[in-house]
Parts: structure tokens; C-alpha cells; sequence
């Protein structure tokens, strides 16, 4: 992670900051989405406010850090979420290790966390180039129906009548779009 | 590619998946939210297996400047949506004004409105679409309303609810979780110690349990009440006759006592007061006391307790101690 972030500051060449306006920006985007996200995280972590709390303050930390904005200007709403949801994922894995992992001497370099989400900029081209690849293996109906769900935010009703099938048929197809993602990519998550 | 070990078994993955693509569908009512809350609450491989199907679908909204991905939904698109000159500059701008829009909106949709009261505080809420609140004292109630729910969660204490009727908009008081539903109706909800205690004056009510099929507990008509605990919904009264005077005693600050518990009678009695009555050895607890008195006016039933039970009362600023007579 630190290494991925080293490179990233390399490559990342900004002419002109502009610190305080970016601050601003992000600071405008994090507190449109706060609450939302906050009721968002909490159902993953039920434990308690303190864990939340954690990952919010977190995510806000990991907008600030960016060295650009481009990614969180273009989609605001899935860049936060996903800098969230990744940070959720973290935390969820760590305790189940702390549960499982007990009695083994627990190696910090293979179980750090992957960073998949646009701030881990190499790794997270190559995640691409692998989510697209497996959604190439699904059969183009469902494939259809989970680009127009995520693309288009089109409700199903709205998917069912474009694609002239069943609401029923489009939650089957988001289902199992869904469900193949997890096999083929389950390695990188 | 290494292969990491799968935290996640197959079944849990295919739940996962299920649920979220029933989520996404929008269509997913009160109950089966509450289902889900559920499932995800469980088991941490639940929560994993969510959260990483809520990534993979994040992810893809990525892809979504993906000129081959985007070919093969050119036909099925929103026709409204016409991305002919400088899309991204446009979308850029409109995800601005979406933004301030969304915030605004978010707030309205997910506000809650809170409502207390402090220690021997009453207050009458009128609510925007004509129903009424009155909480009683030490006592917090949450309102919000959407298009198709007016949803009031009670947090602690007591309230009277008065609903105005709207078959098309129910009216819902969750109680951890729990909810009592009504429909043009007027009923008291008391939250006590983990004890929740409906009580119907008008119409019909409903209770339902927390968690997965919303067992329905109680229906219940006028006069009537009911009392269960709303985390363990097995452990309850039953419907029965209830003395809606004493119930709603306090909406004209009176406390209505019928042959109860003197202890009972001083805890409700503190609950109106910083001032608390303080029983000293048990030789009155038992006692019974009926009556009517106006909250907070410590010294009628300091006096009332001096008459009947011969007890001795010593007060000071912070506390009234009522010690048992010498015989």
C-alpha cells in the first residue's frame, strides 16, 4: 500500500494544486454524502458508532490525501463509496482474522490490505481490466441488465421494458451478474 | 494471479448476491430491510460477502466510461439521457447541481425530526400532515415522513400519538425495532426499562415484532393494551382491558394510581421529577395506594402517604425520604 502511494506521487505531476479550492471541494462532496454514507457503513458494521466513526473518518482522510481530484469530480457518489466500502472491508477481514487467526503467527505482508480503489492507481487499472473481462463472460442479457442498472440507474421496471423482459427476470440477471463478479474476482477482493 | 483463501462459502455469496440484487431494485419494503439488517448481523462472512458485492457494483461504475461496454447498451438506454456534444463538461456541471439538489433532498428524505423533553417537561407537537404527538416527560420521539410512510420512532419515555387518517400513508411508532401501526387512530406507547406498553383509546392498532416476518403480537381495539418487551416479543401480556383514564392520566398532568404498588406509584411519581421520592427499607414497597395527583406535586403525596400509611417524611432539596411510622 505505502509503495503503490510512493508511485502514485510520482507519476502524479499537478501543476497547480490549488490546496485550498480542492479542500473545499472535497470537503463540500464528503458532507453532501456524510449521513448517507454513515447509514450505508453502520449496516456492515453493526458493532457499534465507534467503528463507524473510524471508517468515516477514514474515508474523509483518503479524499484529502488524493493528488487528484479528476476521479472524484467525474462520479463523486462511487468514488466515496468505494473508498468506504474497501476501508469496511478492511476492517471486516481484520477482525475475522483476529477471531480465526489466534493461534497461527499471523503475517502482516500477505494479509495488508489491497487497495482497490482509485487510489491505489496501478492496482486498481489492473482491477478494471479484470472486472471488464469478466463481465465479457457473462451472457449478454444479464450483462445488459447490470450495465443499465449501474450505468443508466435505471430502476428494473424501467430495465425490464427496454430489454422487453420480466421485472422478475431483470433481479434474476442482477443476481446473477453479481454472483459470477464475486467467483471470477474473488482473488482480488 | 495468487489465489487468496475465500474467506466466503458459496451460499453465502449466492445470499449475498440475492440481496443485493433485490436492493437495488428499490423495492425492498420496511420489513424485508429489516430482514436484511438482520441477515447481516448474523455472521461477519455475511457482512464480508455484502460489502463485496457493494464493491464490485461500485467498481463497475467505473467502467462506465467504457466506449465497448457502453455500445452494447446504446439501444436499451434511457431515451431522455442525449450525450451528443461535451458530455463530460455537461455532466460534470449537472453532477454539481445534482449534488446541491441530492443534499437537500437526502436531508429531507433521511431527516428525522427529534422531539424530547426533559425531566417533567410535557409538549404537544403537531405534526404536518394533521396528526398530533404529546410526549410525556424524560422523553424522545423521532418523526419522518416519506411519500409512503410516516414513520416515529420512539426513543425513550411516553407519548400519545393522534393520527390523522391516511389508509394510503401508515402511520408507524417503531419501538426497537418493533412497531405498533395504526390507521386513524389514537393510542400511548410507553417505553419503560425495556418494557414497551400500548395502549389504544381510538381505532385499531397493531404490533408487530422486530426481525425477519414481522410476527404480528397484538391487534388491538379500543380500551384495550398490550405490554411485551421488544427485544424478546415472546415475553408479553397478551391483549387486555386496560383503564385508559389512568393511562392518559398524564395528558391533563395527573398521575392516576388504582390499587398499585406504593414502589410502583413512587417510580412513577420520579419519573415527572429530579426531585426523587426515595422509599427507605421495604416495610412500604408493598403497600397499595390508589388515587389521583398532579404530577410533581410532591407534598399531596407526601401527605397522602403521612395519612394512610403512617409514614414519616423528611425532605431536602434534592430528595423527599419517606421512612416507614414507628409502631
Amino acid at each position: 500500500m505505502a509503495i503503490s502511494k510512493a508511485n502514485l506521487r510520482l507519476v502524479s505531476n499537478n501543476p497547480d494544486p490549488a490546496d485550498t479550492g480542492d479542500r473545499a471541494c472535497v470537503e463540500a462532496l464528503y458532507s453532501a454524502h456524510r449521513s448517507a454514507l454513515c447509514r450505508y457503513i453502520a449496516r456492515m458494521l453493526p458493532g457499534g458508532r465507534q467503528d463507524v466513526e473510524v471508517i468515516l473518518h477514514e474515508t474523509y482522510i483518503r479524499l484529502l490525501r488524493q493528488d487528484s481530484l479528476q476521479h472524484l469530480r467525474q462520479n463523486p457518489r462511487a468514488y466515496i463509496y468505494t473508498v468506504a466500502t474497501n476501508l469496511v472491508r478492511d476492517s471486516l477481514r481484520r477482525q475475522s482474522r483476529r477471531c480465526s487467526e489466534q493461534h497461527h503467527s499471523y503475517d502482516d505482508s500477505e494479509h495488508e490490505s489491497r487497495e482497490i480503489t482509485p487510489q491505489g492507481a496501478a492496482e486498481w487499472q489492473q482491477s478494471l481490466g479484470r472486472l471488464k473481462q469478466s463481465l465479457r463472460g457473462l451472457k449478454p442479457v444479464v450483462r445488459r441488465v447490470f450495465l443499465l442498472s449501474r450505468f443508466e440507474q435505471m430502476t428494473y421496471p424501467e430495465i425490464a421494458e427496454a430489454l422487453s423482459i420480466s421485472t422478475r427476470s431483470v433481479e434474476r440477471h442482477m443476481r446473477k451478474a453479481i454472483e459470477h463478479l464475486q467467483r471470477e474476482l474473488s482473488d482480488i477482493l | 494471479m495468487k489465489r487468496v483463501e475465500r474467506v466466503t462459502d458459496e451460499s453465502i455469496e449466492r445470499a449475498a448476491a440475492d440481496w443485493l440484487a433485490r436492493e437495488e431494485g428499490g423495492a425492498l419494503g420496511p420489513a424485508e430491510r429489516r430482514r436484511l439488517d438482520h441477515w447481516l448481523r448474523r455472521d461477519e462472512r455475511h457482512r464480508l460477502a455484502y460489502a463485496n458485492c457493494r464493491q464490485l457494483c461500485l467498481m463497475t461504475d467505473f467502467l462506465a466510461g467504457d466506449e465497448e461496454l457502453q455500445a452494447e447498451i446504446a439501444g436499451a438506454r434511457r431515451p431522455a439521457r442525449q450525450r451528443a456534444f461535451g458530455w463530460k463538461t455537461l455532466l460534470q456541471l449537472a453532477a454539481v447541481m445534482l449534488l446541491a439538489l441530492g443534499a437537500v433532498w437526502l436531508q429531507q428524505y433521511f431527516a428525522v425530526d427529534y422531539y424530547q423533553t426533559q425531566i417533567g417537561e410535557q409538549r404537544v407537537v403537531h405534526l404536518r400532515d394533521g396528526s398530533t404527538l404529546m410526549l410525556n416527560t424524560d422523553s424522545r420521539v423521532g418523526v419522518r415522513y416519506t411519500r409512503g410512510q410516516r414513520s416515529l420512532f420512539l426513543e425513550r419515555g411516553e407519548a400519545f400519538f393522534m393520527v390523522a387518517g391516511n389508509p394510503q400513508r401508515p402511520f408507524v411508532v417503531d419501538v426497537q425495532g418493533s412497531e405498533v401501526r395504526a390507521l386513524g387512530t389514537a393510542f400511548n406507547v410507553a417505553l419503560r426499562a425495556g418494557d414497551a406498553r400500548v395502549a389504544v383509546t381510538q381505532g385499531v392498532v397493531e404490533v408487530r415484532a422486530a426481525g425477519a416476518g414481522q410476527r404480528r403480537l397484538a391487534r388491538m381495539l379500543p380500551g384495550e393494551g398490550f405490554h411485551y418487551s421488544p427485544e424478546q416479543p415472546r415475553q408479553n401480556s397478551g391483549v387486555g382491558k386496560v383503564n385508559l383514564e389512568k393511562v392518559t392520566a398524564w395528558q391533563t398532568d395527573r398521575i392516576y394510581f388504582d390499587n398499585d404498588r406504593l414502589e410502583d406509584a413512587v417510580a412513577e411519581y420520579n419519573r415527572y421529577t429530579t426531585r426523587k421520592m426515595v422509599l427507605v427499607g421495604d416495610q412500604l414497597a408493598g403497600k397499595r395506594i390508589s388515587g389521583v395527583f398532579n404530577i410533581g406535586d410532591a407534598d399531596a403525596l407526601a401527605f397522602a402517604l403521612k395519612e394512610s400509611f403512617g409514614a414519616r417524611i423528611n425532605k431536602s432539596d434534592q430528595r423527599i425520604l419517606v421512612l416507614p411510622g414507628r409502631d
